[in-house]
């Protein structure tokens, strides 16, 4: 009994260990202005398969959920139909824009994806650029 | 003689910039000829890492030819599409290969 207990704790914790995704452009600017963090845009649709690899392999690492979670505000956009300006609209998926606070561009834009090896740094950078 | 050295150079940097390889190029190449057998060019490209992929295409693609012997791919490695783009085709191979951390972009 104990074992299963302990299995749904594990299994509960895991679950909730996740990216805090905002899904609209314009209540994740407005929560990044209110605590002066930078975002990052995942630009995206259904069936791309580089982003299913993100989501998979990249933004299910412990390191890069935590660092997304406590330094930046974290937006999930579908390409086809999102709140963001015209300036950040894309025809290709995935694309990862870094802002600042106030919406200006930190660094390049990322078009594709990387691994958690290549995208953890580039988040530092970006955050570095925030600043 | 300046002029003729001049225009030599430019004809030179145009044929060079023209025989670049282009890793698009190749996205598309393996979009149309690759696709079919071995899914999207993120799972495609992640089949090998970038030396086996740079190894595969040395010596006129011997390796890739090798691969695909006996298989539905054979006509085509061994065809004149290959070899018009194979060096576009090994750009973007290797750009994407499964130690690079880069995974590519879908159209």
């Amino acid at each position: 009994m104990k074992k299963i207990l302990l299995l749904l704790f594990v299994t509960l914790s895991l679950s909730a260990a996740d990216v805090n995704w905002f899904h609209s452009y314009a209540k994740a600017s407005e929560t990044a202005k209110t605590n002066n963090k930078p975002m990052m845009l995942f630009m995206n649709k259904p069936g791309c398969g580089a982003c299913q690899y993100m989501k998979d392999n990249v933004f299910t690492n412990a390191q890069v959920i935590d660092y997304l979670n406590k330094n930046f505000v974290a937006v999930y956009l579908d390409i086809h139909k999102n709140d963001a300006p015209k300036d950040l609209q894309v025809n290709v998926t995935p694309v990862f824009h870094f802002l600042k606070s106030d919406g200006s561009k930190s660094i390049e834009t990322l078009m594709g994806g990387k691994g958690v090896k290549k995208f953890l740094p580039m988040l530092q950078k970006a955050l570095a650029a925030s600043h | 003689m300046k002029i003729s050295t001049l225009l030599l150079s430019v004809a030179l940097l145009g044929t060079m910039t023209v025989a670049q390889a282009d890793i698009k190029k190749g996205q598309k190449a393996y979009l149309k000829q690759c696709k079919k057998c071995h899914g999207n060019g993120t799972k495609g490209a992640a089949m090998k890492t970038q030396d086996e992929w740079a190894a595969a295409f040395a010596n006129d693609n011997a390796g890739f030819k090798a691969w695909h012997k006996g298989t539905k791919g054979e006509k085509y490695a061994n065809g004149k599409k290959l070899k018009k783009y194979a060096p576009h085709l090994k750009d973007f191979l290797y750009e994407y290969g499964s130690n690079s951390g880069n995974v590519p972009s879908c159209g």
